[in-house]
């Protein structure tokens, strides 16, 4: 019932929240303290996540892969039911499918044999449901110990934990820290990629746009911050026959 | 000792030649067949047990110097503080982003295993360029990548390469947002940013 309210609250603030869509780049209303936090989340993956995934990479990779298995199986009802808000009946059954047999056949989510049956995995969140209902992105915000998100990701992934059986099934609601599957989560996420999280770190001019440039393109944001000059740039270039540049820079 | 050094050298020079036979013979290659050549000649050094991770680095480098449209893509990565380059300081920053962008993106794909590619789709964007899709599937992963090549027309080798989108993420635009965002923070200073770039480097 508390769940029900909170998800009711959520929807009216989120309906407050410019909905029209405009270029995110230019939505970083809150840079400044967005920096403050990403080099606050940076610090925690560089000192207590990455050690830690690192030790979590000790494990064999059938373990790592099983543990990856169960936690994308826990996503299943969210998928299912953000599919069918969506109106996407065929996802939406599919995504109930892998259910059922993941959970059964597949031991409580160990091994994915839906995907061997042909039934692909397709991963939505409330976020995606709220933009096909025409919901702007809002802000870029980068939160403390989650990363980056916009308004509407944000408040999705609010309603999302709601649609996860373990915030139901395993969450101790005496304890303030517990030993959540989401912590897990983390580490088994930080580990796989490792390589690429650290490489993009080190050759980064500037750590906090690209993760922000990457988080947006994940969402299927469009970029630019400037149609018109993408127009510009591409008539001057393509046109020019000989190839390139401005006549000063040839 | 020795007969390992003359291995490691033959090996390099099969694969110096192989590069060089696929120059030649790309003058009647379509976009997909470039593609597939570029990413097979990857596919193949990152496949060759016999190579350190750093001669891979400089191998998959060297692809990318020789493919990519680097003037293109240097310009269209200082977004609108292009208008900034002063004609004085652009062969400086050419120079800078050249090796940049190519250690950057091979460094990327360095971590990929072996593989194969399929083309996929094929899509004319008119004067924009054509976007080649393509799926790899690695020897030793269960998932396979897509990788969209983002191809415009070359008067010196056919194609180029303007931009790749590895499961989702465009890298030039990548590149563009940090590098507009860096010039946001420092006046424009197109200098600055050629400082840093060597900076970054070392």
């Amino acid at each position: 019932m508390k769940y029900i309210f909170l998800t009711i609250n959520t929807l009216l603030v989120v309906f407050f929240i410019n909905s029209y869509s405009f270029a995110m780049e230019k939505n970083d209303k809150y840079e400044e303290i967005n920096r403050s936090f990403h080099s606050f989340n940076d610090s925690i993956d560089q000192n207590i996540l990455k050690p830690s995934s690192e030790v979590y990479g000790l494990l064999p990779d059938f373990i790592e892969k099983g543990i990856t298995n169960i936690i994308s199986n826990l996503n299943e009802p969210s998928n299912f039911i953000n599919h069918l808000f969506q109106g996407e009946i065929n996802y939406s059954f599919s995504s109930l499918g892998r259910l059922a047999i993941n959970s059964t056949i597949g031991i409580v989510g160990i091994f994915d044999f839906a995907d061997r049956l042909g039934i692909k995995k397709s991963s939505t969140d409330f976020g995606q449901t709220l933009k096909s209902w025409g919901f702007g992105e809002g802000q870029y915000l980068v939160i403390p110990f989650i990363g980056p998100r916009s308004t509407r990701h944000f408040f999705g992934s609010i309603i999302d934990a709601g649609f996860n059986p373990v915030n139901y099934g395993v969450r101790d609601e005496d304890s303030i820290i517990s030993i959540s599957p989401s912590i897990i989560f983390v580490l088994s996420s930080r580990s796989s990629n490792s390589d690429a999280i650290d490489d993009l770190r080190n050759t980064s001019i500037d750590y906090y746009s690209s993760l922000k440039s990457i988080y947006l393109q994940s969402r299927g944001v469009y970029l630019s911050d400037d149609s018109e000059d993408d127009d510009e740039f591409f008539n001057d270039i393509f046109n020019d026959e000989e190839g390139i540049l401005p006549e000063a820079q040839k | 000792m020795l007969k390992k050094i003359l291995h490691k050298n033959i090996l390099i020079f099969s694969l110096l030649i192989f590069f060089q036979s696929n120059e030649l013979i790309s003058e009647n290659q379509s976009a997909s067949e470039w593609v597939e050549g570029i990413s097979n000649q990857a596919l193949v050094i990152l496949g060759n047990d016999s190579l350190t991770d750093l001669n891979k680095m400089e191998y998959l480098e060297n692809i990318f110097i020789k493919s990519l449209d680097i003037k293109r893509v240097s310009l269209f990565i200082l977004g609108p503080y292009r208008r900034n380059l002063k004609p004085a300081e652009s062969s400086q920053y050419f120079d800078a982003i050249k090796n940049f962008i190519s250690n950057v993106y091979a460094k990327r794909l360095s971590s990929y295993p072996s593989g194969s590619i399929e083309i996929t789709k094929t899509e004319d964007k008119g004067k924009r360029g054509i976007i080649v899709s393509s799926i790899i599937t690695f020897n030793d992963r269960p998932n396979p990548i897509s990788i969209d090549w983002w191809i415009i027309p070359s008067s010196t080798s056919l194609y180029k390469v303007f931009d790749i989108r590895i499961s989702g993420i465009w890298m030039a635009q990548e590149q563009r947002s940090t590098f507009t965002s860096f010039l946001s923070r420092n006046n424009g200073n197109i200098l600055n940013l050629i400082k840093k770039i060597e900076s970054q480097k070392n």
